[in-house]
């Protein structure tokens, strides 16, 4: 089967996972031995095994595995050693690495020295190291992580994992089974019987569990049936063909263990999305009255009654409206999937630099489209690393804030630290040549703050190794702009630092503004749009050869959208119309011919080579089939207006 | 002897072949929507069936001499990379044996051909698709 289209299902939902593992492991250190967090992080690491050897990824599984291993034991045990914490986060990063590996088409990086070390005080579930004799195998297994088991420790028995042919065999694809054998009425000495089929099943595999087990059948426990949990790579036919071979086997019946189904109702869930069932319901209500409203149009037409028309028109009209929300909702995951991860790194990043913060997650049920969730999360990582290591001096709070503000999900990251002052980035700015001294006087202090995001221009006066590496602000700015999104910046000295991400719902339909120019129709989003101005022709003056208008009070620069796209100037009449832009943290008027309106658009790719043209983001289709062009002013207009000296 | 439908097209004066696998849908006179930015041999952008596909002057692009164009256009399946060309002229749809062809000329290796057939003892030359993705990659169409 080709699992090529399944890959980013893969990626996204391992993610996930590893998400929930690190979220986890941060809840279990704070209350080791709750039960039903060892259960999750069980089952967590249980559908990465199952989901990476479905795709072919060896070491992923295989580490998956170990994990999981790791995590049965303590459910058994019931106890989990403090000891373990540093070993399962530095495995949940290692997974981590091997999926940036595989999503880079690299090859799998090694993990065999992860898996050579050995935690202390390990109790850990392991495969039977069939060679031994029965009494060794058997209980370290059936009844792993008890000490007192019957022989051996737990240590002799993580230490045999290393040797087990079972463990060293690379992503063996292993299925549990329920293993139910009766014997034959009457059978002599059956607990005898019952040993010998145990000991052969711990030759076919791992026997997790039975039923008498072991301690019973020694003490002599009559034995008519005997069930078992095995896993194994063996075959059903391989197995009960070695079983039918004892004397005294009456009957070999095999039942799929739950957790062979789980693993494959997650892969079927890689390839769909959680929707919920009034969501669904929702849609066929939906769909009954548009088919009912067909039936108006249509009785409306062949009537010709205009006004019943009109109304139909409108109601299916709200009727698509209502879908389209609808539509666009089951998209939304919360934006939990990846603040999730947040905790983790904020513990790691304040022991590290010794400090003590606090984090505060509002909102993270909040939704947002899956594609700009996963756009958004290297940049919101980046921003509370940067009020971890910048922002708090000491000890603070960071507060990570995700709330809906109409068509967009504001993402507040705000920390109450020691702030930014504009004053001294405008000298920095001056420094390193970013501004003219006339630049720098007329900056507001909004725009002083955004100079953060210019590349290369840093305000940490010692390069940690935190913010040393990974992306700068100029990256988070950049992620969010290309979004459709706005990223602002607020702080004083003193007062702490907040950044705030606007980003769309959903970057499918975006409202677009749309304008003439030398008579062909252009759309600009709505996004990168901050007002639409209609200047007396008069305002306009000459500067340096440039034209400007004043905006309060800042003269802004004017290019020509017509002359930017390679069409003939259009003089304007008495009105020139504005379209206030910010490119690269400055405002600039984008002349066009005239304005005509906005609506909400699908926008499309468009095909080669169409989608090599920079400052094209791509088109959507009229009502007319015409087809109109959507600009992305920024990158238009980045080669045109440099703002740096790079 | 195993035989290819093969649509006929004039590039200048010279015969062109593309087989009906790499052929979407031949349109009749579809409105070609002005992109400004781009220029020369790509014409603009189709809505063929919603897509929006990019329209190429494939005679400009492998440099045939010519005005005339027919009022169709060849679109590419999207197996490929989809474009909807123009060509001077479409001929007719006939069954070649495409199993023994020539090599191309040295001189042919601007104009996309990928080897040269034999047509009622007329040459018929095979389009290379890639050869013309991969000289609109080169293009710097802006």
């Amino acid at each position: 089967m080709d699992m090529s289209q399944y890959r980013e299902l893969f990626f996204s939902e391992t993610r996930e996972h590893i998400n929930n593992l690190n979220k986890l492991v941060v809840t279990l250190e704070q209350e080791p031995g709750h039960r039903e967090t060892i259960d999750a992080l069980f089952r967590e690491a249980h559908s990465i095994k199952g989901m990476a050897a479905t795709m072919g990824f060896d070491h992923t599984a295989r580490l998956a595995h170990r994990l999981e291993d790791m995590l049965d034991g303590f459910r058994s045990s019931g106890e989990v050693p403090s000891a373990i914490f540093d070993y399962l986060l530095a495995g949940i990063d290692l997974l981590d690495g091997l999926l940036d590996d595989l999503q880079e088409n690299r090859s799998e990086r090694s993990i065999n020295d992860f898996l050579s070390t050995q935690p202390q005080n390990t109790s850990s579930t392991v495969a039977v190291a069939p060679e031994d004799g029965l009494s060794d195998a058997l209980p370290a297994t059936a009844e792993a992580g008890e000490p007192d088991a019957a022989t051996g420790t737990v240590e002799t028995s993580a230490d045999k994992s290393a040797e087990s042919p079972v463990r060293d065999t690379p992503v063996e694809e292993t299925d549990i089974f329920q293993v139910l054998i009766d014997l034959d009425e009457g059978t002599p000495a059956s607990a005898a019987r019952g040993l010998l089929i145990l000991r052969e099943l711990a030759h076919s595999g791992e026997l997790i569990t039975s039923q008498p087990d072991v301690k019973g059948l020694r003490k002599g426990e009559p034995c008519q049936r005997l069930q078992a949990w095995l896993r194994t790579s063996l075959t059903k036919e391989h197995i009960g063909e070695a079983l039918r071979k004892i004397s005294g086997v009456a009957n070999v019946r095999f039942i799929d263990d739950r957790r062979n189904r789980e693993r494959s109702s997650s892969d079927e869930a890689g390839r769909t999305i959680r929707v919920r069932t009034d969501l669904l319901d929702h849609f066929v209500n939906l769909t009954g009255e548009l088919i009912t409203h067909r039936y108006m149009l249509h009785s409306a037409t062949s009537k010709r009654d205009w006004n019943e028309l009109t109304q139909a028109l409108t109601d299916t009209g709200r009727l698509i409206d209502d879908l389209r929300h609808h539509v666009l909702q089951s998209r939304l995951m919360p934006l939990e999937n990846i603040t999730g991860r947040l905790p983790r790194i904020v513990r790691d990043l304040s022991r590290k630099a010794d400090k003590k913060v606090t984090l505060r997650l509002i909102g993270a049920d909040v939704g947002i489209d899956r594609v700009v969730l996963e756009e958004i999360t290297d940049p919101l990582v980046h921003l509370v690393r940067n009020a971890v290591d910048h922002g708090i001096e000491k000890e603070g709070v960071v507060t990570v804030t995700a709330r809906r503000e109409r068509d967009l999900v504001l993402i507040e990251v705000a920390d109450d630290g020691r702030g930014m002052d504009p004053e001294q980035l405008r000298l920095k700015a001056l420094e390193r040549g970013l501004l003219t001294t006339l630049q720098a006087e007329s900056l507001s202090d909004h725009d002083a703050l955004m100079l953060v995001c210019q590349p290369g221009f840093s305000t940490a006066e010692e390069v940690t190794e935190t913010s040393g590496r990974g992306v700068g602000m100029d990256v988070v700015k950049a992620a969010v702009v290309n979004l459709g999104g706005t990223l602002t910046i607020t702080a004083a000295p003193n007062q702490g630092t907040s950044f705030q991400m606007r980003l769309p719902l959903s970057i499918a339909i975006v409202k677009l503004l749309l304008v003439s120019c030398a008579g062909h129709h252009i759309a600009i989003p709505i996004t990168r749009v901050q007002r639409i101005l209609d200047l007396p022709s008069e305002e306009i003056q000459g500067l340096a050869g440039k034209r400007v208008f004043r905006l309060g009070e800042e003269m802004v620069g004017i290019c020509s959208l017509n002359e930017a796209l390679g069409l003939p100037e259009v003089p304007a009449g008495e009105t020139t119309w504005i379209v206030l832009t910010e490119i690269q943290g400055r405002h600039i008027g984008l002349q066009v011919d005239r304005y005509l309106g906005h609506r909400e658009a699908f926008v499309k790719k468009m095909g080669f080579p169409l989608d090599l043209l920079t400052g094209l983001s791509g088109a959507t289709v009229e009502g007319d089939g015409r087809v109109v062009l959507v600009v992305d002013p920024q990158s238009l207009l980045d080669n045109r207006q440099p703002f740096t000296n790079d | 002897m195993a035989m290819t439908l093969t649509l006929i097209f004039t590039l200048g004066d010279e015969l062109y072949g593309l087989e009906i696998d790499a052929v979407q849908e031949i349109i009749e006179n579809p409105i070609v929507h002005y992109v400004p930015l781009a220029t020369g041999v790509v014409e603009g952008a189709i809505n063929f069936h919603g897509q929006i596909l990019a329209a190429i002057d494939l005679p400009a692009l492998l440099g045939f001499a010519g005005e005339q164009r027919d009022h169709r256009r060849v679109v590419l399946t999207a197996d490929f990379k989809s474009l909807a060309l123009s060509v001077n002229g479409i001929q007719r749809i006939v069954e070649l044996d495409l199993s023994a062809l020539e090599p191309s000329p040295a001189s042919a290796q601007q104009k996309a051909v990928r080897g040269v057939a034999q047509l009622d003892g007329t040459e018929v030359n095979l389009l290379d698709k890639a050869g013309v993705i991969s000289q609109l990659e080169n293009l710097h169409i802006q």
